[in-house]
């Protein structure tokens, strides 16, 4: 049964030439921003899939979807292809979700009807920063 | 084969891991691969190998040969040739052979735009009069007199609304 082993949604990932090795940069668990609405220009939803090689097909029908409190907002279709091998990463890089208010963001990898990877994070309003005026300064 | 920059790799390599992305950086290495077979590759590993007097030059060119396993495509031919190699026999062979199989896995990339939803647009909402809608951008008639009254529609009523003085004509 094809299963992820791990799910995140970041501002990015690099994959090692050699290694093949997966490297992410800035995890989110929260996005805090100042504003709504708000579009996030460019968020990237990485997994690391894992099959049993003698039962599991090696190209997956999969579909990438982006809810925002549980309402859809995306969902694109992606093959998978295992390419003979155990493992597969995925990096699906998502370009301008809008976000019209604070909510709750879960983007999930899916293929017939089942969840392979799920991950969930929280899009909230921060607190708004205040000017404060103070003398001096250059004259 | 020209096994300078291999040999010299291959005494200042200090972990498997660190020989394996080196070796794959040569050329020389990835062109084995090109030039011969997963089978052929493994072959050339057991005979320089095994050898019964080895001399560094035959570790060299072993340890090439393995390495360049990883540059083959066919992970299925991998698997097959590697299951006929002698190993334990140089000291990072099982490392090698295990990142020959493990540091191979596919990487799917994809770009994806999410689509831009449509936003209802502004409302105009007179003085005194009730606006009950799906948008949360009110725009008040400031000219006139009297309170505005907003009552967004049940898809909105959890927004805050944005409330925005106008000259009403």
């Amino acid at each position: 049964m094809i299963r992820s082993k791990i799910a995140f949604l970041a501002d990015g990932i690099t994959v090692d030439l050699h290694t093949r090795l997966l490297t992410a940069y800035n995890v989110r668990d929260l996005i805090n921003a100042a504003s709504f609405p708000l579009v996030i220009p460019t968020i990237v939803f990485a997994v690391i899939l894992e099959r049993d090689v003698a039962i599991d097909n090696d190209v997956v029908a999969c579909s990438v979807r982006i809810l925002l409190d549980d309402q859809s907002v995306m969902d694109a279709p992606l093959d998978v292809k295992f390419d003979g091998q155990p493992t597969v990463k995925i990096g699906a890089t998502i370009n301008g979700v809008f976000v019209g208010q604070p909510c709750h963001m879960v983007a999930t990898l899916d293929s017939d009807g089942r969840e392979l990877a799920r991950y969930e994070l929280d899009i909230r309003l921060s607190a708004v920063p205040q000017i404060v005026q103070t003398s001096g300064g250059p004259q | 084969m020209d096994l300078s920059p291999l040999y010299e790799l291959y005494m200042y390599a200090n972990t498997p891991l660190f020989m394996y992305r080196r070796f794959r950086e040569v050329a020389a290495v990835e062109r084995l691969a090109k030039d011969q077979s997963a089978h052929d590759l493994v072959a050339a590993w057991n005979m320089y190998a095994c050898k019964q007097e080895r001399t560094v030059e035959d570790e060299v060119r072993a340890y090439a040969a393995l390495v360049a396993l990883s540059f083959v495509e066919d992970y299925q031919a991998v698997t097959t040739a590697l299951a006929a190699a002698h190993m334990g026999v140089l000291r990072w062979d099982m490392d090698i052979k295990d990142a020959v199989l493990r540091f191979r896995s596919p990487v799917v990339s994809v770009v994806l735009s999410a689509p831009r939803p449509q936003m209802p647009g502004p409302v105009f909402v007179r003085p005194g009069a009730y606006a009950d809608t799906a948008s949360n951008v009110y725009l008040i008639d400031k000219s006139a007199h009297g309170q505005a009254h907003c009552t967004a529609a049940s898809s909105a009523k959890d927004r805050s609304p944005t409330v925005i003085q106008v000259s009403g004509k």
